[in-house]
């Protein structure tokens, strides 16, 4: 036999267990206690099951009812608990205390950069490490013994004498392999790690990054690849960075320029190298069967590791490879 | 290429300033380095030093008498090592200051009082140099202010050669370019040996390949003697030593042409036939220098009957060489296969003015010019008579004449370069242009062998228009959507959940040496290096684990524990000939100092891996291979079906790597990247509450928690949805493992009866696996 009476007193004594509550902490208990899943009500609830048959409906709009209320009471008490006025904290305490990750300075930078050149229009495009000699240097206008092999010092894998591989020396075989196995127009960037047999300093790492950037279609112009430059530069920089072009030579690109930066923010405004640019040469199209008659392109590469070290004021390369949490931790 | 501005105006009427000169070809050639001009330095004075002493209380000062004029004489201390009595030196005295705004006063070093300061190229703002003191000129005046004492007669400045451009080796070529920039006139020098062969007794023969050009002058009767002022000056602003007049000029010619000459003394060469010919196996000469080489192979010699008389284009032989009391000359003036020089200077391992020169491809057109300067400059020093002039050559190229069509070269570089403009440019650098209208011929002069096709004038036009001038516009037409890599967008959300669950990424080195590949116990099929930097960067990495064990070690000495994890390529070497494989990779790694559980911080990683990235549970198995460097029973592979994914592993020698505790995550993202579901499907939330019970279990020894997960979700079919997390015990002794059922069906309420069916399906399937419900 089960008294619907049970319900009744049951409400009464979560009223009167309220009144005696204080704190919020011991209502939100409270609240468990009475209409948790374990709590009395349940409880009470369960044992609907076992009344009579004629009773049943009657105990369940008893229990239906004294859930109500007890919502609707522990609702209120919420509520006037919320406008009622708190005691101070000292809002100087620095509070829940998060342990996040963080992100290697270089991948913010390889980030931004790849999200401005997205919104150019360049897709992002990768490809092997390790390089044959056609994409590295070939096809990139550097034969056998071009004296341009020797501004990028080589590392070659031990056993490929006959058919060399090589450690790319920077991501430009992507952009063949890219042109090989494509139609124009394109418009792409490579990011990506690169070797240089360098002895290693402060500014020079036998490791480092690259992000290089190739556009081919039948009407880019020299004009446009400075404004291609100048504004993803001013987007990573600031509004205020100016971009200045310097001859320079590379082979597999002609006119072919440095880019140089400026920014007032950094090492107070002075002339600072970011990388190299140029026309596609050429011979760098009829090597990947495109007419350079009808067609042309622009290509660039940048440093990523450089633009961190400017940007976050590193003064060793190094440091990105030889990881310390205690520099890490800062971004 | 050390440049000197003087030397510039012989051919070029520049009124520019050293530093508005270099300026002007940083922004129409290429890149000046180091301007070190002294137009500045009126407080400094010349000083001879007139003795050094040691420092009678410091090892590494020297106490030095200076004259600094007016016969005065000053006692400076100086810690420069390169300090000599004789030398001109830069002296700041005390009541000036130097370039920093740094006063100079006189004081007490050590016990002895310095009367000033010698300084360094650096202190003085002329350049980069502080290893030691600025050794000025010997003829510089003492006491003279340094400013009018060398006056711009001493400015140089560093001009980086482009590799393209072999005719900027030389000063007449800088020349040129300066000239056109500047917009004056340039002049060459004026010959005054005919231009014409002259026979005489000495024969030449060139081999087949390897020397396109070669120019013989015997001159007999000279007097060789100390160079004169002028022609020491020149060499030694620029950095030379001065050695002898003949020796002087050949260098001088060098520097002003960029044509390498090599001066030979006539009396040690045996027999009339100069032979140009490739090196026999083992032979060896003894070089300018002293040391005895072994010829590579493939090496050109210059031989006369009997002997070499050196390395072609790299060093002369010092069987032939000229001295004070050389009477009877040879010179050589030469043009020869650049790689050939290339390779037979790295084999000897010795790279010369003349081999870098060579090595760039100058162009054989020079030879006539350079030795007729010489002969002439020797004949004007030296005296002596012309006997013979040869000149032997292996075809004549013709001038290339390329096309050039204005209207497109303005539509290639977005330009508005007008004709008259254009005509100039060119004619400045030495081309030649014919025609008319839009369409011209263009010569190209012999120096310039880096032009050979259209484009290569239209660089010419548009960096003397000037790259500042080019407008910035973008480009039109599109190449459709801009797309990245699926594996590049899983890297990135791998970045994101990994700096969320605390881990800090990190980069390592990816080149690794065998002793840390060994001491981390990794096994590897590694990529070898042919050319390393050193031992400790002779492989492309096999794993990251290596590095990551040193990047533990390193960090625990100012953490108590690190998470560390990186996203890159690892290597594993293949067949011979062929490139080795290649996989990118994420490896996470936690290490701690003290003991601790730091498999279960790897393993969460997983976990949260694979419910983010909505893998399904059921397609992923574990299967533990215990591989040598992780602990037996302490690491698993990720199986998708048959691909193995990765794995976790608690590290087998923490102890080696100065940490108690050090497990590893790693998953390969191409492969993971296929798993990854494209969509995803949702579970709307439920309207029906669902009914809870816990289970719990003893699992024996060698039962896995995923066994029991099977069995219970097999048997909890249809209405169990969830399992929840397992809560481990030790209970009595024995391993209880309790875990908490969510049951719940769609539109309506589970009543207990059937839940309790379900539950006693599950309990009965647990215990015929003969395991114990509690």
């Amino acid at each position: 036999m089960h008294d619907p009476n049970e319900f009744e007193q049951l409400v009464a004594d979560a009223e009167k267990a309220l009144a005696d509550t204080k704190t919020p902490d011991r209502r939100s208990r409270l609240a468990t206690e009475y209409l948790g899943r374990n709590g009395k009500l349940a409880d009470l609830i369960r044992g609907i099951k076992d009344v009579d048959e004629a009773d049943r409906r009657k105990a369940g709009i008893a229990g239906n009812a004294a859930k109500a209320r007890l919502e609707q009471l522990f609702d209120a008490a919420k509520n006037e608990s919320a406008a009622r006025p708190a005691e101070p904290v000292d809002v100087t305490l620095p509070g829940t205390s998060y342990r996040l990750g963080h992100y290697h300075p270089v991948t913010l930078v390889l980030r931004e950069l790849e999200d401005i050149f997205r919104g150019l229009g360049f897709s992002v495009v990768d490809g092997p490490e390790v390089e044959d000699d056609w994409h590295n240097f070939e096809a990139l206008n550097m034969p056998v013994d071009h004296p341009a092999r020797d501004m990028q010092d080589t590392f070659y894998l031990a056993g490929s004498e006959d058919r060399r591989l090589l450690p790319r020396t920077h991501t430009s075989g992507v952009q063949i392999r890219a042109m090989e196995g494509a139609e124009p127009p394109i418009r792409i960037i490579t990011p990506g790690l690169v070797y240089r047999n360098e002895a290693e300093d402060a500014t020079h790492s036998a490791v480092f990054h690259q992000l290089e950037g190739l556009l081919v279609d039948d009407r880019v112009t020299f004009a446009d690849l400075k404004g291609v430059i100048a504004s993803a530069m001013r987007a990573l920089l600031g509004a205020d960075a100016k971009i200045r072009f310097r001859p320079s030579y590379f082979p597999y690109t002609e006119p072919s320029a440095e880019i140089d930066m400026s920014s007032p923010r950094i090492r107070g405004g002075e002339w600072l190298e970011l990388g190299g640019c140029g026309m596609v040469h050429p011979q760098v199209l009829r090597n990947v069967k495109w007419d350079p008659a009808k067609l042309r392109g622009f290509a660039f590469g940048l440093g990523p590791d450089r633009i961190a070290m400017l940007k976050y004021g590193i003064e060793d390369i190094r440091s990105f490879f030889a990881p310390d949490v205690r520099l890490l931790e800062q971004f | 290429m050390q440049v000197s501005a003087d030397w510039l105006k012989e051919y070029a009427p520049l009124k520019a300033s050293t530093h508005d000169v270099a300026e002007r070809l940083t922004m129409t050639l290429n890149e000046v380095d180091e301007v070190r001009s002294v137009a500045h330095l009126k407080d400094i004075v010349v000083g001879e030093v007139l003795s050094v002493e040691p420092h009678p209380n410091a090892d590494n000062l020297s106490v030095t008498k200076v004259a600094t004029g007016n016969s005065k004489r000053r006692t400076i201390v100086c810690g420069a090592p390169n300090v000599e009595a004789g030398q001109k030196v830069a002296v700041a005295v005390p009541g000036k200051a130097l370039p920093s705004g740094l006063k100079i006063e006189r004081r007490d070093i050590r016990g002895i009082t310095s009367d000033g300061m010698l300084c360094s190229p650096r202190e003085l703002g002329v350049g980069e140099d502080h290893t030691g003191i600025w050794i000025l000129p010997s003829d510089a005046k003492v006491g003279a202010r340094l400013s009018t004492a060398l006056g711009r007669r001493h400015d140089t400045f560093d001009l980086e050669v482009l590799a393209n451009r072999p005719d900027c080796l030389g000063h007449i070529g800088i020349a040129r370019e300066a000239a056109a920039a500047f917009e004056v006139p340039y002049q060459e020098p004026r010959l005054k040996t005919p231009d014409r062969k002259k026979p005489g007794p000495y024969g030449v023969k060139l081999p087949g390949k390897g020397c396109a050009r070669y120019g013989l002058a015997y001159l007999s009767g000279v007097a060789n003697k100390q160079s004169p002022a002028w022609l020491k000056r020149r060499l030694t602003t620029v950095g030379l030593r001065s050695i002898n007049a003949i020796v002087d000029v050949t260098n001088f010619v060098m520097l002003e042409y960029g044509q390498p000459l090599h001066a030979m003394d006539a009396e040690h060469v045996t027999g009339r036939d100069i032979r140009v010919r490739e090196a026999r196996s083992g032979e060896t000469l003894v070089t300018l220098d002293g040391t005895e080489r072994k010829a590579p192979k493939g090496a050109l010699l210059i031989t006369d009957s009997q002997k070499a008389l050196g390395f072609a284009g790299i060093m002369g032989a010092r069987n032939s060489e000229v001295g004070e009391d050389t009477k009877e000359i040879l010179i050589e003036c030469a043009n020869f296969d650049p790689a050939r020089i290339r390779r037979t200077s790295r084999a000897l391992g010795l790279r010369t003015d003349a081999s870098a020169r060579f090595e760039k491809g100058i162009a054989a057109e020079y030879v006539n010019p350079a030795i007729r300067r010489a002969i002439d400059l020797i004949r004007e020093i030296c005296g002596g008579e012309l006997v013979q002039l040869a000149d032997v050559r292996k075809g004549t190229p013709k001038p290339k004449r390329l096309p050039l069509e204005l209207a497109r070269v303005n539509d290639f570089l977005g330009t508005r370069i007008g004709a008259g403009e254009a005509k100039r440019i060119l004619t400045r650098l030495g081309f030649k242009v014919a025609g008319s209208g839009q369409k011209w011929t263009v010569m190209v002069p012999y120096w310039r062998s880096d032009v050979s096709e259209p484009e290569d004038l239209y660089e010419e036009l548009v960096r003397l228009h000037g790259y500042d001038k080019v407008d910035e516009t973008l480009p039109q037409g599109s190449a459709g959507a801009a797309t990245k890599p699926a594996e590049f967008t899983l890297a990135d959300r791998l970045r994101d959940l990994l700096t969320v669950a605390g881990f800090t990424e990190i980069l390592t080195h990816s080149l690794v040496g065998p002793k840390l590949v060994e001491r981390s116990g990794f096994p590897s099929k590694l990529a070898e290096i042919e050319n390393p930097l050193s031992d400790d960067f002779r492989y492309l990495r096999g794993s990251m684990g290596p590095r990551h064990l040193e990047s533990v070690q390193a960090n625990l000495r100012w953490r108590d524990s690190v998470q560390l994890f990186e996203i890159g390529r690892v290597f594993a070497r293949s067949a011979p000939g062929k490139p080795p494989t290649e996989s990118r990779k994420l490896i996470v790694t936690a290490g701690t100092k003290r003991q601790s559980d730091t498999f279960s911080a790897v393993r969460g990683v997983w976990t949260l891996l694979s419910d983010r990235l909505g893998l399904d549970p059921k397609s992923i198995g574990y299967k533990s291979v215990s591989p040598a460097q992780f602990m037996p029973g302490r690491d698993f592979h990720i199986m998708a079906g048959k691909t193995d994914l990765g794995g976790v592993g608690e590290y087998r020698y923490p102890d080696r790597f100065k940490a108690a505790g050090i497990s590893m995550l790693s998953v390969d993202i191409d492969l993971l990247q296929q798993v990854v579901p494209t969509e995803g499907h949702v579970t709307m939330p439920p309207t029906h509450p669902a009914v809870h019970r816990d289970l719990s279990v003893y699992l024996p020894e060698g039962s896995a928690f995923a066994d029991l997960a099977r069995i219970v979700r097999a048997n909890g079919q249809p209405h169990l949805r969830t399992i929840g997390l397992p809560e481990l015990f030790s209970h009595k002794g024995r391993r209880s493992i309790t875990i908490s059922l969510e049951f719940r069906t769609l539109g309506r309420t589970l009543t207990d009866a059937e839940v309790n069916r379900l539950m006693a399906n599950i309990e009965a399937a647990i215990k015929s696996h003969g395991w114990e419900v509690r």
